[in-house]
């Protein structure tokens, strides 16, 4: 096990290097001055030009990248053209709101997923299958925009059940402490008998938590259903039933132990693809995550912070396969490489 | 028993839910929702809106605009400049007892700060720039120009004199805009380059903090050296999606918001707990024609194009009520547009006969670029385009249209690679700002038109004093303007406020900036 770990996590390092270099020269085919956008249309060429050779701008591509890369290593990925400020702090600033959005939507798409698969695959030829599967259907088509407007016009605008958008009710004047509010709002309620931070967090997050679990929710589910319905037909499963066990057992127990397997594969991609910044979600709702401050970004041509951004979507999405692929291992120890 | 109990719980929870979805009592608190966060809070630095409308709470020039019009009146001044007899001198009087949030005093040695550490390369703050607003206003010299600014100095603690290298009405004027704005030099050190995050001013509100790309929260400011004002503070919020604003505003959410595209206001119109307030706004929306290259190097291929669009049908279609026709490349609203000048009729039959005059090959092909998105002064560069194109047509040009995303949009502009290209401008209180910022040097005259007797004009404009003798020389320039048909001038925008109920007291300035010290909310 050790050592399937350890060939794992060295192909980690490569698979960075290779992101950071194909993102840091791909921006030299985008159209676009950075620093004539940074500086808008009021800006003279001199300034232009000044602002550029401040920026490294106009030396050699390739010493560019040396540069870069050599800050990288020292996880040093320079300033943002747009605000001054450091990337990395820039993005730190804003992965707690994305970690906390992806988690929960996550945690929805896992548990009624998984659910629905169960139930799609042990109640074959029966309505509440059709619903499962024509349920899961409609939420992999829905574009999340346009389900995440719709779920604001409904719940939000016409039922007045939830919030139209943001993570908190600016209202309320209680400082963020550790940038996740659930837990902010934990430690208010706890410390200071104050919930009204919590529980406005938690209201908060409903909405662009279940737009965004839509469609890992319906992949979930087609693919617990289609694990599910393999692995019902093996003959474990009629020697559990043949022994006695009731059907209930069989399917949780017997059942879905094994089925998970591809399962786990699905939400750890799935919830990389969350972390790694719901954009359109984000912007629906508000949510000042990375994924809106990536695309914005992208149109300010900020590099810096394109390929910061970028690097550390890679490396979660990186570090959340290799956690699956060690989890699969250890769930099933007839796999290794 | 157990679904009723299910049945139960489910209303208790509904129940609670609902609770919990009403807003939170705001007070006195506004919340404005705008599409991006702001950029920095130095108003020195800053030339877009989203910051922009920050910053007007937070500090504040010499002069300002009187509430709602384009006339100017002191403000921290106490009175308007003494002006020397060659007009090469401003002495501006401080007025007493004005203190900035962190409690130090409005003195001369900060307003001298405050403007010289945008030019002066020596001037120990210049170095957190880039200060763009000397340069393009040209009070910094260039390397093809001198400054008009020669020097800002003290004369007293409550007295500033401007000296200029050579007289410049307009430099009157800019002594309210946001670029001016005086801020505390005591707070600029302690900061030093986080200055453009820990913003500290004498305006009505003072800041509290910003959390990026969430909020911007304000407080009221108690020191006030004019009328407190009403509101306890304001929250600029944060909500990038035009829909997610709009249904924010209707949920109560939001107290007001950024105007929206029309789409979007006959959403809110319809909606009784919104009120949309109505406004002039000092803008224009124009088709720049390449002067440089291309087939519009000729007048009358620029003439014929002019005749050949009907720009009453662009009007009904695509503005509808959001804007109104224009002539010149100067609103309406402003002294010195010369009303006498004809306009341009729509006339395909002469638009016809001067391309054959003109000897150019037919149709003529036309590289028409559009940019994307809503503008106060163009709703819609994509219809305009087609309506253009298919107007066109049938006159004997060939237009195709293309758009870009904006920076690339710019790009091409700024490199001259267009035949026609949809711009604007959303200006100040005075024509210079329109008709010698728009067609003389600089990057705003994306058609490089450049005709020697038309630039001598409103350079002598900005020289001569008085409101009379200037709108002479706007005059004559104007009638050369519209002669030579350099642009195909739209409409000029209005503003469209969208508004809770609850908001009251709220005045909407022609120049399109917010400010929000008489306004106060309903309970």
């Amino acid at each position: 096990m050790g050592s399937y770990i350890a060939k794992r996590a060295l192909l980690v390092l490569p698979t960075l290097l290779g992101v950071l270099t194909l993102v840091f020269f791909l921006r030299f085919l985008a159209p676009g001055d950075p620093a004539q956008l940074m500086l808008g249309e009021l800006a003279t060429p001199e300034a232009v030009a000044s602002l550029r050779t401040e920026w490294g701008l106009d030396r050699p591509k390739f010493e560019q990248y040396r540069v870069y890369m050599a800050k990288a290593a020292r996880l040093d990925f320079g300033t943002s053209y747009k605000s001054g400020d450091p990337v990395s702090k820039e993005i730190l600033a804003r992965f707690p709101a994305t970690v906390e959005l992806a988690v929960c939507a996550i945690a929805i798409a896992s548990v009624f997923g998984v659910l629905a698969g169960v139930v799609a695959a042990t109640r074959r030829h029966t309505i509440a299958e059709y619903i499962a599967m024509a349920g899961s259907l409609t939420g992999v088509s829905m574009p999340v925009f346009w389900l995440g407007l719709v779920l604001i016009l409904v719940f939000s605008v016409n039922l007045k059940l939830f919030p139209t958008g943001t993570r908190v009710d600016p209202r309320i004047m209680l400082e963020p402490i550790t940038g996740f509010f659930v837990l902010d709002g934990l430690v208010y309620g706890f410390r200071d008998h104050d919930w009204r931070f919590f529980v406005s967090a938690v209201h908060h997050l409903v909405l662009p938590a279940l737009a965004l679990a839509t469609i890992p929710l319906a992949v979930i589910a087609r693919i617990t259903r289609s694990s599910m319905l393999e692995i019902m037909g093996q003959d474990y499963i009629r020697t559990a039933r043949a022994k006695g066990l009731s059907e209930r057992v069989v399917i949780w127990s017997h059942g879905l132990r094994n089925a998970l397997l591809p399962v786990i594969t699905i939400i750890g991609i799935q919830f990389g693809y969350n972390l790694a910044g719901a954009v359109l979600t984000e912007t629906i709702f508000a949510w000042p995550g990375v994924g809106n401050w990536l695309y914005n970004a992208v149109l300010a041509r900020d590099y810096l912070a394109i390929q910061g951004g970028v690097a550390f979507v890679a490396t979660i999405f990186i570090l959340i396969n290799l956690l699956v692929d060690v989890m699969y291992a250890w769930l099933n120890p007839r796999i290794r490489y | 028993m157990v679904k009723q109990r299910l049945m139960a719980a489910i209303a208790v929870l509904v129940t609670g839910v609902m609770a919990l979805a009403a807003p939170a009592p705001g007070g006195d608190m506004l919340i404005y929702g705008k599409s991006k966060d702001a950029r920095f809070l130095d108003p020195g630095l800053i030339d877009e809106g989203n910051s922009s409308m920050v910053t007007c709470q937070i500090f504040e020039s010499l002069l300002r605009y009187k509430p709602g019009t384009t006339e100017i009146e002191p403000c921290l001044a106490e009175s308007l400049p003494a002006v020397s007899k060659d007009g090469l001198e401003l002495t501006f009087k401080l007025r007493k007892g004005v203190q900035f949030h962190d409690g130090t005093p409005l003195n001369a040695d900060a307003v001298v700060f405050s403007l010289k550490r945008q030019n002066d390369k020596s001037h120990p703050f210049n170095k957190f720039g880039p200060w763009n607003h000397w340069v393009s206003k040209g009070w910094a010299a260039t390397a093809t120009k001198a400054g008009i600014i020669k020097d800002i100095v003290k004369v007293d603690d409550g007295t500033v004199k401007v000296l200029l290298s050579t007289p410049d009405s307009t430099v009157f004027y800019k002594f309210a805009l946001y670029f001016t704005s005086i801020v505390s030099p005591t707070a600029a050190q302690k900061f030093q380059g986080e200055f453009r995050k820990n913003p500290v001013g004498t305006g009505p509100f003072q800041f509290v903090k910003w959390q990026k790309d969430d909020q911007i929260m304000l407080k009221r400011n108690e020191g006030y050296w004019g009328p407190k004002a009403k509101l306890a503070g304001i929250i600029f919020k944060v909500l990038p999606d035009e829909q997610g604003r709009i249904m924010a505003l209707k949920r109560g959410e939001a107290d007001m918001i950024e105007p929206p595209a029309p789409s979007g206001l006959a959403t809110l119109e319809a909606d009784p707990s919104v009120k949309i307030q109505q406004g002039n706004l000092l803008s224009i929306g124009y088709l720049a024609m390449n002067c440089e290259t291309g087939p519009f190097v000729n007048k009358q291929v620029r003439q014929a194009f002019t005749h050949g669009v009907n720009r009453q049908e662009i009007l009904k279609t695509v503005y509808g009520k959001m804007g109104v026709a224009e002539k010149l490349p100067l609103p309406s609203l402003l002294w010195g547009y010369d009303k006498s000048i004809p306009d341009y009729d729509f006339n395909p039959e002469k638009a016809k006969a001067l391309l054959k005059a003109a000897g150019v090959p037919l149709p003529v092909k036309v590289n028409m670029v559009y940019y994307q998105g809503y503008r106060p002064y163009n709703p819609n560069g994509q219809k305009v385009a087609e309506i253009i194109q298919a107007q066109l047509k049938t006159v004997g040009f060939d237009v195709s249209i293309r758009t870009f995303e904006s920076g690339t949009y710019w790009d091409n502009v700024n490199a001259g690679k267009f035949d026609v290209c949809g711009d604007g401008w959303s200006g100040e209180a005075d024509p210079d700002d329109f008709l010698y910022g728009l067609f003389t040097d600089g990057v705003e005259n994306a058609g490089r038109w450049r005709n020697k007797a038309y630039v001598d004009l409103v350079t002598r404009a900005k020289v001569v004093n008085g409101i009379k003798e200037r709108t002479k020389l706007y005059a004559q320039a104007e009638k050369i303007f519209m002669d030579d048909a350099p642009v195909l001038v739209l409409a000029r925008g209005l503003i469209f406020q969208p508004m809770s109920q609850r908001v009251k007291g709220y005045v909407i300035y022609p120049n399109g900036k917010i400010y929000l010290s008489r306004v106060s909310l309903d309970q």
